[in-house]
């Protein structure tokens, strides 16, 4: 029995080290082979791409620099500022993959391209082509497909080294201004699906800098981008005008003489709907553009008793026709140049696919001749606190 | 110890202890005892042992008291009184100092015998007609009544009688009824089992006055003799499982049953899974409410825990207060329960996996932010996050096991290894305490402590998984423990039931705890169905409508 009793346990120790040996080892084998620390990584937090003299890409990176908290720093009481850093880092390449070789090479961490929210893309480059870092940004598994891009107003450098006051870098505040809705907000992820869309268009918004002290960079204008290459450049107003096409007005200020003659007053609009309706009626294309605005009046310096409803129905009218002028002109511009960036063709391809089978191959020569109408209606929902205009009143000493 | 089958067969009541045990304690005894005589071998003394306990009562009483004599030599507690009854034979009380009433013995028993007598009648009768204690019984072989002297009774022996009378006079110095330290409640009852088995029947009895409520009695342990009972509601609890648990409770061949955990043990059935299989509770309401459901449980004497069976894992993340609270608002803690023990799970192992390797899963401004405190640590995240859980579980241990007057010590000093100290050393990185301290508080979530002991312990190679292959890792070894899960069985009810297989009509008090009026109908286990209506909601309305 002793004997068996040995032999068994024996067996229960064989089997036992038959398992777990394999186990331990494998644990030690399987060795984390692509794990990478957050401090070996050098987090890239904005990229600009430029076109070099001699005809390559020259790539600059905004990279992290972590710095310990302050509080481990004891007695020396650093500025809070100071623990916020970005570097900036360049490099050149033949193409944006070798430029990110070479970069490397320059590195003692890792170039970490998954946290980079904001790619800008010089407007030599663009206007020459962006193809290669288009393709290396979608073929590359870590860029987000949701970071911003942008094409800058001259060197794309300049942007990525500015330094910001109040975000933590300046691809935080570009992507903040983005968001903010004041001029286009485009992802890469959208940008691809628009150039797969039958106009092969997109429209990427541009950041410039206030040549003003001080100096500031802000989202103004718009880069319509055709076979990945810059084609058409609106400036602010007119992006406002695409803005209402592609239906991403979220919020808007509007001014304008309260009356012919008058003083200003202003809407501000909280809630925007806009609609393409294509349409064919024989050989005749044409758009019908339907907005619904509701907006609340933010400001009336003239002597419009807005208290009247025939008064308020005067004032809709007049931001009805402000915004429509502001459409028209951004289509007129698309029209003249022929390049359909507004986003008409796939509108027809959905409505009328046998229509646009037949007449995709001469739409460049079709589209400027759409005839575009307008259904507008905005709505003024409230006056805001005060009745009339201050000075009609009889107090008078409100200065608001 | 693999063959159980020699000579060594189940006899639970059999005082004989088998030769392959006892060795150790026979051996110092004997060398001991005997120092004139040649000392017998451990098998002589075994053996003599037998030999007493198997013989009948004599007539004789002398012969009777020799052969207690023997077998409680060298046994200080035990009294062995001879005295003569008035007008009746010599007799004996025999019964073991501290576990009985002596103030009744003298009164109700010696005072009757010795003053009143049987006035000449030598018979049994006339003595059982004496003595003036209820609690009585007869039985005729020595083992029997040794037996019964261990539990605290008293034996009287009488000349020309060949049986022996057993009075249950025991009495024992006991802890008082106190709330369970491990289940409090805020609302409920605050009544814990104690260590009698008696007592704690009794407080079941106080809940379920019906004779239905049976109390099953085994005794385990060869040497202990551990009274066990299963308490199950006859009509109620399926027949099948109470036999079943009747069969897997008499087979148990063991020399001591100190607890209830170790009955877990034997009658589990995947006694190497760290999931518990039985639920153990302290409260003698949980016990009730699981009765009424059908369920069955084991008490055993000087066990304050009684074990539930059949127990699935979602009953066991039900806490008696969801029953005393409001509905909705114990459903909600139900889903907090939920949350986080998944969180107790994986939290630690989805920061590491994310860490290592999916940064750009991290919103930027908390990658940055955690990319600056952990610039200075010298650390993978995996060995941060191992280092500090396991810091945790120590001091856990070490907070429940330290002297009372030790522990605050411990408290401050666990508050400076889990705390800034530990950041500011440079060691860990402050995101990592916050998860640590996250994963903590979590774990205590769960009511039963076992399954959170099991949750705590999973985390460990889960957390290993997470470092070596990232959320893949997490997801795969998420698919291991699931498969376990699934494999589980608690007396033939799928552990994960009534998840998995889906049983629509018991999630009423899984997921959710309904209104206790719409629990209406009893949760079904094994067997067929019967008697499975708990209330009568419609006759209520109807007769409140009247």
């Amino acid at each position: 029995m002793r004997l068996s009793m040995h032999a068994s346990a024996r067996f229960i120790r064989c089997s036992c080290v038959r398992v777990a040996a394999p186990l331990l080892l494998a644990a030690l084998l399987s060795g984390c082979w692509d794990r990478t620390e957050i401090n070996d990584l050098a987090i890239i937090t904005a990229a600009g791409m430029d076109l070099a003299d001699d005809g390559k890409i020259k790539l600059s990176v905004q990279l992290f620099v972590p710095s310990p908290p302050s509080s481990e720093q004891g007695s020396s009481t650093s500025s809070p500022g100071a623990s916020n850093k970005t570097i900036i880092r360049y490099a050149t390449g033949l193409d944006m993959a070798d430029a990110a070789a070479r970069l490397q090479e320059m590195m003692s961490r890792r170039l970490f391209w998954g946290q980079a929210d904001v790619f800008i893309f010089g407007e030599k480059l663009a206007k020459r082509s962006i193809k290669e870092p288009m393709d290396f940004l979608t073929r590359h598994p870590h860029p987000r497909e949701r970071a911003n891009l942008f094409v800058s107003d001259g060197e794309a450098e300049e942007i990525v080294k500015w330094k910001t006051p109040i975000e933590r870098n300046s691809a935080e505040t570009l992507r903040e201004m983005a968001v903010l809705q004041t001029g286009l907000n485009t992802s890469i992820l959208q940008v691809i699906e628009e150039l797969a869309e039958e106009a092969h268009t997109a429209v990427i918004p541009v950041v410039r800098i206030m040549r003003k002290k001080p100096e500031v960079p802000f989202i103004g204008g718009t880069v319509a981008i055709k076979d990945l290459r810059q084609a058409a450049k609106l400036d602010s107003l007119e992006t406002r005008g695409l803005l209402w096409l592609r239906n991403e007005i979220k919020f808007a200020t509007l001014t304008a003489p309260a009356y012919p003659g008058g003083d200003y007053a202003s809407v501000y609009i909280y809630s925007a709907n806009s609609k393409l309706v294509p349409s064919i009626k024989g050989n005749k294309w044409s758009m019908l553009v339907a907005i619904e605005a509701t907006s609340n009046l933010n400001e009336n310096a003239s002597t419009l008793d807005i208290t009247k409803e025939a008064n308020v129905k005067r004032l809709e009218r007049t931001f009805e026709g402000i915004i429509q002028s502001r459409i028209d002109k951004t289509v007129k511009k698309a029209q003249r140049s022929g390049i359909d960036y507004l986003g008409f063709a796939e509108q027809y391809h959905r409505h009328y696919p046998k229509h646009w089978l037949a007449a995709k191959k001469d739409w460049d020569t079709r589209f400027p001749k759409i005839e575009v109408r307008y259904k507008i209606r905005l709505t003024i929902a409230r006056n805001g606190l005060t009745g009339k205009n201050a000075t009609l009143q009889s107090g008078g000493g409100n200065n608001s | 110890m693999g063959h159980p089958k020699d000579e060594r067969t189940l006899q639970p009541d059999n005082g004989a202890p088998p030769p392959s045990s006892v060795d150790e304690q026979n051996l110092s005894s004997a060398s001991t005892g005997g120092q004139a005589q040649k000392s017998p071998t451990v098998q002589e003394t075994i053996d003599h042992q037998r030999e007493l306990l198997a013989k009948p009562l004599s007539v004789k009483l002398q012969d009777n008291i020799d052969v207690i004599r023997q077998l409680y030599a060298d046994c200080s507690d035990v009294i062995i009184h001879e005295f003569d009854i008035r007008n009746g034979p010599a007799a004996v009380i025999v019964y073991i100092d501290g576990m009985v009433d002596i103030k009744d013995i003298d009164t109700q028993l010696l005072m009757r015998l010795q003053h009143d007598g049987t006035s000449g009648d030598r018979s049994k009768e006339a003595i059982v007609h004496c003595v003036t204690i209820s609690a009585m019984l007869e039985v005729d072989c020595i083992k029997d009544a040794v037996d019964k002297i261990g539990y605290g009774n008293v034996v009287l022996l009488a000349d020309g009688i060949t049986s022996a009378l057993i009075y249950a006079l025991s009495f024992q110095e006991l802890r008082s009824i106190e709330e369970p330290q491990a289940e409090t409640v805020v609302r409920g009852p605050r009544e814990g089992f104690v260590e009698s088995l008696r007592v704690n029947t009794s407080l079941l009895r106080r809940r379920l006055h019906t004779p239905t409520l049976k109390t099953k009695p085994f005794f385990i342990g060869r040497y202990s003799k551990t009274a066990t009972v299963i308490v199950y509601i006859e009509g109620i609890a399926d027949p099948a499982l109470v036999q079943e648990m009747e069969s897997r409770l008499s087979v148990i061949d063991v020399d001591g049953m100190l607890d209830t955990s170790l009955i877990e043990e034997w009658v589990e059935d995947n006694p190497l899974s760290p999931f518990p299989q039985l639920m153990s509770t302290e409260r003698p309401d949980v016990v009730t409410s699981h009765l009424l459901e059908g369920r069955i449980a084991v008490l055993a004497d000087g066990s304050p825990v009684a074990l539930v069976a059949p127990a699935p894992l979602l009953s066991m993340m039900q806490s008696p207060e969801d029953f005393y609270q409001r509905s909705l608002v114990a459903t909600g803690i139900r889903w907090l329960r939920m949350l986080f023990s998944f969180i107790a799970v994986f939290m630690p192992s989805f920061y590491v996996a994310v860490l290592s390797y999916h940064q750009e899963m991290i919103p930027t401004s908390l990658l940055l932010t955690i990319a600056q405190s952990r610039e200075q640590i010298p650390f993978p995240a995996l060995v941060e996050a191992l280092l500090m859980e396991i810091t945790f579980e120590a001091l856990r241990e070490a907070g429940i096991r330290l002297p009372r007057q030790v522990g605050s010590a411990v408290s401050i000093v666990g508050a400076l290894v889990i705390g800034q100290a530990a950041i500011s050393a440079g060691i860990v990185s402050s995101p990592m305490v916050m998860v640590v301290a996250v994963t903590a508080v979590s774990s205590f979530l769960i009511p039963n402590y076992s399954l959170g002991i099991a949750i705590r312990f999973i985390r460990f190679p889960i957390m290993l998984c997470a470092g070596a292959l990232g959320l893949y890792g997490i997801v795969l070894s998420a698919l291991v423990v699931l498969i376990h899960l699934m494999t589980l069985r608690t007396f033939g009810v799928p552990y994960l039931s009534p998840l998995a297989p889906l049983l629509t009509s018991e999630l009423k008090d899984t997921l959710m705890r309904t209104k206790s009026t719409h629990m209406d109908t009893r949760p079904h286990f094994t067997g067929s169905f019967y008697n499975r209506i708990r209330m009568r909601v419609d006759l209520y309305k109807a007769r409140r409508n009247n």
